[in-house]
């Protein structure tokens, strides 16, 4: 039992608390990567590193807007070079470049070694506590419906991390997508879409906004996808781990059952 | 007298064990194997089934590339940004989730229908009543065996 709890606290796999239960993951690094990219952050916060995470979204947020670069990209993408060239506040967007590789690489390692702590504490068979409760919050190990998440996700971004009882990243996702989805006019813009007038749909929609937006879509339907695969297998694993200690005393029926047999 | 019964992972579960002990079954007396599945067997996840988290989820990505594009090109396409990233967001997701399919398919059936097996040993006179709270806690298949005695 001794060197149970040594281990337990050396390769440790989860960590309870009443809003979220953090936990070592196993991610394809390039995968990562690829959501570091889209967005600087998302990709330390898809590795459960959640301050690292808030802190280069919030970077990322002030100095794109700031720098006018959704703006430059959008032109450059439309093939429009100049207009780029004269969109883009030079005070501002060369603090951008360190930042954007930082975020890439920094997560691609992160991702490497956590898959390895995670084999480690998967090996070592690290207890799990399943239920943690607190005044204002609760959290449990259960069964969750990955596809429940993913269309919360869809219908409003940072509810499927609610669902998955993870409060702080579904927070900041909540703040995010409100911030992105009023200062992009989207809301006008969608209701003059279906209202056919495509033309002042267009001029309504703030790009340097707007851009952020396929990217809050995307990362919170999949990261909270993730977690709840995660978190079903962990309950899988964390009961199968209680009944195999309590539930297998003996095997007196089946070898009863031989004897009755021979007999 | 045995109850065997198979099992998924859930609450009901346990639920089930807590219920036998209620009515009299001691704990010695409940037998539960949790079973390897094919997906818990291999720590080489990175193989593995649907809904492993280490899948790649080409769907997310695909998505959220094609929305990106939709709405940048919608700025100039005649149907505006909305339209075009609902296309792109919808078009993107399909190709992706295809292509999820398509590099899962050949692990797709080892998924394992019962996770736990639970034999009860009890008297022939508790068994008709371990069967019903079995049966009531979503077990997946229950079976009796009264031992020949010749």
């Amino acid at each position: 039992m001794g060197s149970r709890v040594s281990q337990a606290i050396r390769r440790p796999r989860a960590f309870t608390s009443s809003y979220l239960m953090n936990q070592l993951v196993l991610r394809r690094p390039y995968v990562v990567a690829w959501w570091s990219a889209a967005l600087p952050g998302f990709g330390h916060i898809m590795m459960c590193k959640y301050a690292t995470g808030f802190l280069l979204m919030g970077m990322e947020l002030v100095i794109n807007v700031k720098a006018h670069l959704n703006s430059a990209i959008l032109y450059t993408m439309l093939g429009e070079f100049h207009q780029a060239k004269i969109t883009i506040d030079l005070r501002w967007i060369l603090l951008y470049v360190g930042m954007y590789g930082f975020a890439i690489r920094d997560s691609y390692r992160v991702a490497i070694e956590v898959n390895q702590l995670y084999t480690l504490s998967d090996r070592g068979d690290a207890p799990i506590i399943p239920v943690k409760i607190s005044a204002l919050e609760l959290n449990y190990l259960s069964l969750r419906n990955w596809r429940d998440v993913v269309l919360w996700s869809f219908l409003c971004p940072g509810a499927g991390h609610l669902y998955v009882n993870r409060i702080p990243t579904g927070f900041f996702i909540l703040g995010w997508y409100l911030l992105v989805f009023y200062q992009s006019n989207l809301s006008r813009a969608i209701l003059a879409t279906f209202q056919g007038h495509f033309a002042l749909a267009t001029t309504l929609l703030k790009p340097e906004w707007l851009l952020f937006f396929p990217s809050i879509y995307g990362f919170a339907a999949h990261d909270a996808y993730l977690q709840a695969v995660e978190l079903s297998k962990m309950f899988k694993s964390e009961q199968s781990r209680f009944l195999s200690e309590n539930y297998q005393h003996r095997a007196i029926q089946l070898s009863t059952l031989q004897r009755k047999e021979v007999k | 007298m045995n109850v065997f019964a198979t099992f998924r992972h859930s609450m009901y579960l346990e639920m089930a064990i807590i219920e036998l002990e209620q009515r009299g079954i001691e704990q010695q007396n409940i037998l539960v194997i949790p079973l390897d599945n094919q997906y818990t067997k291999s720590h080489d996840i990175v193989l593995t089934h649907r809904g492993d988290p280490i899948g790649i989820q080409f769907g997310f990505i695909f998505g959220t590339v094609f929305m990106l594009l939709g709405v940048i090109y919608g700025f100039v396409f005649k149907w505006g940004p909305v339209l075009w990233g609902m296309i792109g967001i919808l078009t993107g997701g399909v190709l992706g989730y295809w292509l999820d399919l398509f590099l899962i398919k050949r692990n797709q059936n080892t998924i394992g229908l019962s996770e736990v097996i639970l034999i009860v040993d009890c008297h022939q006179s508790m068994s008709s009543e371990v069967e019903r709270i079995l049966w009531g806690h979503r077990a997946v298949g229950v079976a009796k065996l009264q031992p020949k005695t010749s």
